[in-house]
């Protein structure tokens, strides 16, 4: 009953040994699919915190806009499945798998769409920030499970990829965010310094 | 598909149909005050994607618009790009007005710029940074002067003001609505006739419009309310609809009818949770 990313998230590496030993096709629509949905998620969950409300307009407009977050997740994870010579599945189905892992993050958005609604519309930044570190850890034990599992790779290079993962993502978050804010000074500001 | 993947699929398109057809787009009001000034609803503050706002340029204006506005100016942090976007595209059709905006964010106090044309260096003074937006045509208003953001506004820099946030989201809070207070009660000792504005600060909560701005204005043009904030004649509004500003203006605004919130969506909290159960149910179920 559950899905693939739910057991994911709750045992890791049997999960993936198990979807890998599936000996599943991958195909490049199915990537697209899982990419999509997760984007799709991501335009419903902002429109609500953002408007109040949703409409479909709304949500088409605010994952349009934000489309590039999938070039952005398929590059960081480039980084990693592509020189892996000890690939057990083929590309596509490993970016596949590689999506699955973004699951805490799909929980976490929705709780805290949750909250906002419901706090409306005062949720302390801070809670957001320091909240984040769940998902951030949990992606990351994810991604590692998936480097051992599906990458072949050892736990320490398995960890060493992981770094490297997230620092692209974060690297890229960081360099949005000082565009977006307009430099530093906003970013110290909001660290207190 | 499976059966509990496509029911959760099935409440996602119900919630969002009921969302959509529930959603309600107020016609824009033709108020004049007893003077004969239109009466316009304004946020001043207002940020958006490309940037750190949530929402791009053509969806903000049509929140704008559902939140019966008919102006609002684009101010992300030190940029302007994203605001002369939003201009032009508002230029092309029917709607709320936009103006160029900036936030200039620097440490110690944050200024809304609006009627500007170019980016405002903030590595300077409050008063100077007011003085570069006057030399753009543009009005300056002290963005959210609670208690941190007082020791940048010397009597100096309170002198070049056109105008202060008296309304603000932090309103809500009992702490920082009293700082909104002291700050009103400082100015207005010293420039009784200083706009009281009212915005949301909008981001990726809330909404635009939460708090807002009545612009008493000659002309119905971005002009004409960008020189009716200059002139003060503006009124701030909190979201329960109180008002703020000189007396004689909240009259003259309560006399066309006062406060106008916007319309109440019937089915908003049904689509919301429709959607929510169904994303839930796509992530969970297999």
């Amino acid at each position: 009953m559950l899905s693939s990313e739910l057991k994911l998230a709750l045992a890791p590496e049997a999960t993936y040994q198990t979807l890998v030993d599936e000996q599943t096709i991958g195909t490049w629509s199915r990537v697209l699919a899982h990419a999509g949905f997760y984007l799709l998620l991501f335009g419903a969950l902002v429109a609500i915190t953002a408007t109040g409300h949703i409409t479909l307009g709304l949500m088409f407009h605010i994952t349009l806009s934000w489309s590039f977050l999938i070039a952005w997740q398929a590059l960081a994870g480039g980084v990693i499945i592509l020189p892996a010579r000890t690939r057990r599945v083929s590309l596509s189905r490993a970016f596949e798998l590689l999506f699955l892992a973004y699951v805490p993050w799909s929980l976490y958005a929705l709780t805290m769409t949750a909250l906002a609604v419901l706090a409306e519309p005062n949720l302390p930044i801070l809670i957001v920030a320091l909240t984040g570190v769940a998902p951030l850890a949990w992606t990351s034990a994810l991604v590692a499970g998936f480097c051992r599992t599906v990458l072949g790779k050892t736990a320490a290079d398995a960890r060493r990829l992981t770094l490297m993962h997230q620092l692209v993502i974060w690297g890229g978050t960081l360099a949005y965010v000082w565009f977006a804010v307009g430099g530093w000074t906003p970013i110290l500001q909001a660290v207190g310094l | 598909m499976s059966l509990a993947r496509g029911f959760s699929a099935a409440l996602v398109g119900a919630g969002l149909l009921a969302g959509t057809w529930s959603e309600s787009i107020p016609e824009p009001l033709a108020r004049r005050s007893p003077a004969g000034e239109w009466i316009l609803a304004a946020d001043f503050h207002v940020h958006a994607f490309p940037g750190d706002g949530a929402l791009p340029p053509w969806a903000l204006r049509h929140e704008a618009a559902r939140a019966g506005l008919d102006v609002f100016t684009v101010s992300n942090h030190n940029r302007v790009s994203t605001a002369r976007l939003a201009r032009w595209m508002s230029r092309q059709s029917p709607g709320p007005m936009v103006i160029v905006g900036q936030e200039v964010t620097a440490r110690g106090f944050h200024v809304i710029a609006a009627g500007i044309e170019e980016r405002v260096n903030w590595e300077t003074s409050p008063a100077d940074v007011v003085r570069a937006v006057h030399e753009q045509g543009g009005v300056a208003i002290a963005a959210h002067p609670i208690r941190r953001f007082w020791p940048a506004w010397n009597d100096e820099a309170l002198g070049t003001l056109d105008g202060y946030e008296r309304a603000h989201p932090v309103i809500d809070r009992e702490n920082t609505r009293a700082e909104l207070a002291s700050f009103d009660r400082r100015i207005r000792a010293m420039r009784p006739d200083i706009a009281a504005i009212g915005s949301s600060d909008f981001h990726w909560t809330g909404s635009v419009g939460w708090c807002r701005t009545y612009v008493l204005a000659r002309d119905r043009t971005a002009a004409g309310v960008v020189d009716a904030v200059r002139a003060g004649r503006t009124v701030a509004a909190d979201r329960q609809g109180r008002l703020y500003g000189d007396p004689a203006l909240v009259s003259a605004v309560e006399a066309a009818g006062g406060f106008i919130a916007p319309p109440a969506e019937r089915y908003r909290w049904l689509s919301i949770g429709l959607v929510w159960f169904g994303l839930l149910g796509m992530v969970a179920l297999a």
